[in-house]
């Protein structure tokens, strides 16, 4: 020990971060989504307009792929493992719930199993954990793209499950492949789609908190190591096995939540919608949005339900731009959106413009 | 042809202690046979692994460590057979060791590189760890101040909190070496730790590796080519030949030991040698 | 007996097409280090292309000569594959991506000129606040050109060339691919299934008492053939240096192999025989969309079973796979089969993943 005064044991951040805690801003951008819907600053991008049902409905859009996106982060952006198996994951939420909560003696496309929706969530999304850390063990196993088709093929797997016949599997009760009408949960007090927007905002908000307290902590710097010194991680006692499983698992029961959260949205589930595409668009809202990005997600959730209500009318052309958007994200923005501020701030012209202003007046940025 | 010295200094592994023993390691890479019988005994305190290159010097630490497996052989820690044991758990005996290029997260900071090296001392889970328990937090900030304490030592105390990538080849070398010993081992491996330092970086790791060995009485091995700096700071030097050891003992002994010189410099060279004691 | 005959020839029939797909994927795997998942899309431009150009002109075809159709059809494959190499993959393998922004920036250049002077803004930007008429043709002139430089100067030097290949980025390049073809061809020729006949097609001869297709035998005949090339070219200078480069890149590279020609010609040679496959496969079922989500994974399976490298492996893993089904399809339910064809890729990686092959490549992604 010596005597001389240390460095803080924490980050100092520069000043005007460290006016505001990180804490501090994630709970005031979520106070603020909280009180949206009464608010009417979003009248004029009329997709996200929240003052009505359309606007806040796809607001709850965004949240429910925000969900599904923080947990891809956790697997892509922070262990470095490509598992794809999450549009079946995502199924397995939509359809689990739906089955669960819907009551037994109902008609065909509504029978379930009767349990009340705040237990056949929690009961869903573990069921989906635990289904992850299975999927993981190809991880263990197998590196690189024979664990990305490996996964995919689990995550078709889950799909072509769903659609199974009735009379393959009696118990099943997805109705094959025509759909599934999915039973409301309905918060007290609250409209059908505002309590749709309060229950996928209590959730992201949830996955958000998990995310920042698990990966600024020793979580975050562990699943970092597993991606990028792999091969040192057995000298620091870190079995990457088990952290690749474990963020597998993490992901999993974000991306089944993210199903539920959805289902609960659009109130009908239909196989077909869970199929590579939904892979797609997950992978739009993360590589936009941008990996290992606390955010990014989110801006990229925004993003995609944004383009997916302007061109409604136009599906064809809705999965020619995804398409492009994926391959012109990962040749031009590598890094997503969510970068773009600290490029910018890291830009020669930038450093040198405070640079210069730093020497008039001296305040830092 | 191996010429085992072990009398000439006090380095007998029958009169001290052994940290850490390898008996008989042999390692064949097909049929490249790297290792053929290496018995080496270190004690606590400095000891130097020489050897020209290729010679597997980095193959005894991979086998120690637990990444390359001995066909026969012995690795004993404390009297303690590890050789069943997977990488994780020899950490956990109390093995550390670096690599010859430094293994950091280039994108986490200096500090969060160093807590790694204290993973496997965490008590508490993942799980306590989402639920923001005291008891993990104050053992978070403890194993923070132990590190900021062991980067101090090597002088990286400034730039705890600055990316790990940004820093030079030699700091990041140092980084390396403050992460394997806050993971409180009682034998580190180094491999090459000071190849790429300047000559300052090496002033402080030779001042930072004699106080925590005396403090601590770690075994502390390193594999250097720099021989002034081995002989300067290892009693005991034990030279590794095409997967032999050639000869054993203290610095006076192994530099004027003529299959060493033949070793490094071929035939002929010997008489060179021996004009320029360093 | 004789029905069993049969079914082993159909099965030999798709497991053609699908050892094609899968020595199409091994092809650019071992060249470009990227497990290709748009292969079975960009065969199946091909197809189309040939559908169109020998088709009725009653139907919307050129209605030019059935060999005529199938050798532009082919030669376009080639090209197309290159183009893509040339384009979307070289940036991402630490090449230049000058061509990339030359394309896009003229491409974007001619679209907003055609945009802005006919329609004004599209009606993507109907929130920006400006008259919905055209502009006239000199403001859309000048808009255009700005987009141009602006476009070519952001590609060419706001994006950094990746300092080392990571093969994350190429493997979501080849995902966006894949769903941007499928909605090129959904939105130039439509998702109906179509006829697309060969001349062989419907002829059938006895063999004893067995009736066989000729297309089956043409099908079965063209898949052994191109087999058969392929492993001699692997054996040419091309072919020897592709594979110097599959087996460690770097070295090669010192060596004077120049690596970005090799993948092009990988690329050409893939798609060239993906087309092959594609179109071998539809001429003998029907021509839609959805013919090539099933070959890839089929494809893939196959690619497995040859450990990604072997051209034998392969070739027989795909004919495996076509049998197995053909003899499943007839005693097992039909319902089940996508789920038992999952459950071999999931089972095969997780067992095997050398497949055939001894010396896998398991490389990280």
């Amino acid at each position: 020990m010596t005597d001389q005064a240390l460095p803080s044991l924490y980050p100092q951040k520069s000043s005007l971060r460290k006016a505001v805690p990180e804490w501090a801003s994630t709970f005031a951008v979520f106070l603020f989504l909280a009180f949206l819907p009464w608010m009417h600053i979003f009248g004029w991008t009329d997709i996200f307009d929240s003052s009505n049902n359309f606007g806040r409905g796809n607001l709850a859009f965004v949240f429910a792929f925000a969900i599904a996106g923080v947990g891809f982060n956790l697997l892509v952006g922070y262990s470095g493992t490509l598992g794809l198996a999450i549009a079946g994951l995502f199924a397995l939420g939509a359809y689990g719930t739906a089955v669960l909560s819907a009551p037994s003696d109902a008609r065909e496309a509504l029978a379930g199993y009767d349990w009340p929706f705040f237990v056949a969530l929690p009961v869903i999304c573990i069921a989906a954990a635990i289904i992850g850390f299975l999927v993981g063990f190809p991880a263990a196993r197998l590196k690189g793209f024979f664990l990305a088709i490996a996964t995919l093929a689990l995550g078709e797997l889950i799909v072509t499950i769903i659609r199974l016949d009735e009379k393959v599997w009696d118990g099943l009760k997805t109705n094959g492949g025509t759909g599934k009408q999915v039973p409301q949960f309905r918060v007290p007090g609250l409209d059908r789609i505002l309590s749709v927007y309060m229950l996928s905002l209590g959730a992201l908000f949830i996955t958000m908190v998990a995310y920042v307290v698990l990966t600024n902590r020793r979580l975050g710097r562990t699943l970092k190591a597993v991606r990028d010194i792999d091969i040192a991680t057995g000298p620091l006692g870190i079995s990457s096995t088990y952290y690749k499983l474990l963020a597998f698992g993490i992901s999993a029961f974000a991306a089944a939540l993210a199903g539920a959260m959805w289902a609960q949205n659009s109130s009908f589930a239909n196989p077909s919608a869970f199929r590579t595409r939904l892979l797609v668009f997950l992978l739009v809202v993360l590589i936009v949005g941008g990996v290992s990005r606390k955010w990014g997600p989110l801006i990229g959730a925004i993003f995609f339900v944004f383009l997916r209500q302007k061109l409604q009318d136009t599906q064809k052309l809705l999965f020619l731009i995804l398409g492009i958007t994926l391959i012109l994200a990962v040749l031009i923005l590598p890094n997503g959106i969510a970068v773009l501020p600290k490029q910018i701030r890291d830009s020669r012209w930038v450093k040198d413009l405070q640079r210069r202003l730093g020497n008039l007046t001296d305040f830092s940025l | 042809m191996s010429v085992v010295e072990t009398t000439t200094s006090g380095a007998d592994p029958n009169h001290v202690v052994a940290s850490l023993s390898v008996e008989g390691l042999h390692v064949a890479f097909g049929g490249n046979r790297v290792l053929q019988g290496v018995d080496l005994h270190f004690a606590p305190g400095f000891n130097g692994l020489i050897g020209p290159n290729g010679a597997g010097k980095t193959t005894v630490f991979n086998v120690v460590s637990g990444y390359v497996r001995s066909s026969e052989g012995a690795i004993r820690l404390h009297g303690e057979d590890v050789l069943h044991m997977s990488r994780t758990q020899r950490v956990k005996a109390g093995i550390g060791r670096t690599f010859q290029a430094p293994r950091l997260i280039l994108d986490a900071t200096v500090m969060e590189n160093t807590l790694l090296g204290r993973h496997h001392l965490f008590r508490w889970g993942h799980f306590a760890e989402l639920l923001l328990l005291p008891q993990q937090r104050r053992e978070e900030t403890e194993a923070r101040q132990i590190c900021m304490d062991m980067l101090d030592r090597f002088g990286l105390a400034d730039v705890a909190h600055e990316e790990a990538g940004a820093l030079s080849l030699g700091s990041q070398k140092l980084v390396e070496v403050a992460r394997a010993l806050v993971a409180d081992p009682t034998v580190v491996l180094l491999d090459e730790p000071a190849a790429g330092l300047g000559a300052d970086d090496v002033t402080v790791l030779l001042r930072g590796l004699r106080e925590l060995q005396a403090e601590r009485n770690l075994c502390v091995i390193i594999i250097e080519h720099d021989l002034q700096l081995v002989v300067s700071l290892c009693p005991k030097i034990s030279v590794l030949h095409f997967g032999e050891i050639i000869s054993e003992g203290s610095p006076e002994h192994v530099t004027t030991d003529p299959a060493v010189i033949e070793a490094y410099l071929g035939h002929g060279f010997e008489a060179e040698l021996a004009e320029e004691p360093s | 007996m004789d029905q069993l005959l049969q079914q082993i020839v159909a099965g030999l029939e798709s497991g053609s097409s699908y050892s094609l797909i899968g020595l199409a994927i091994v092809v650019i795997m071992k060249s470009t280090d990227v497990p290709n998942f748009a292969m079975a899309e960009m065969g199946l431009v091909a197809a189309f292309m040939a559908w169109f150009l020998s088709g009725d002109p009653a139907l919307g075809g050129v209605g030019w000569p059935f060999w005529l159709a199938i050798v532009l059809a082919l030669a376009f494959a080639a090209v197309f594959g290159a183009i893509t190499q040339f384009l979307l993959v070289r940036p991402l393998t630490g090449l230049s991506n000058q061509p990339l922004a030359v394309c896009a920036s003229i491409g974007l250049g001619y679209a907003s000129v055609f945009f802005l002077n006919k329609e004004g803004l599209p009606t993507f930007f109907d929130w920006f606040p400006v008259t919905d008429e055209g502009f006239p043709l000199w403001v859309a002139t000048i808009m255009a050109v700005v987009t141009v430089a602006l476009t070519y100067l952001m590609i060419r030097y706001w994006v950094k060339p990746l300092s080392k290949v990571d093969h994350f980025p190429l493997l979501l390049l080849t995902i966006g691919l894949n769903f941007a073809l499928g909605s090129v061809i959904e939105n130039l020729w439509g998702s109906t299934p179509k006829r697309f006949d060969a001349p062989w097609s419907g002829e059938t001869f006895d063999l004893g008492n067995t009736r066989i297709g000729w297309d089956q035998v043409v099908t079965i005949g063209v898949g052994i053939a191109i087999a058969i090339a392929m492993a001699l070219f692997f054996w040419s200078k091309w072919g020897v240096r592709m594979r110097a480069i599959a087996e460690d890149g770097h070295t090669a590279r010192l060596l004077g192999i120049n690596a970005g020609r090799v993948s092009l010609i990988a690329w050409a040679i893939g798609t060239f025989v993906a087309g092959a496959a594609m179109i071998l496969n539809t001429s003998s079922t029907v021509l839609e969309l959805g013919s090539a989500e099933g070959l890839i994974l089929k494809g893939f399976i196959a690619a497995v079973l040859g450990g990604f490298t072997s051209l034998g492996g392969t070739f027989a893993g795909g004919l495996l796979i076509g049998v197995g089904e053909a003899l499943a399809g007839g005693q097992i339910s039909t319902s089940l089969q996508p789920t038992i064809a999952l459950l071999v890729v999931v089972v095969v990686l997780l067992v095997a993943p050398g497949g055939f092959s001894r010396t896998a490549r398991t490389r990280e992604v």
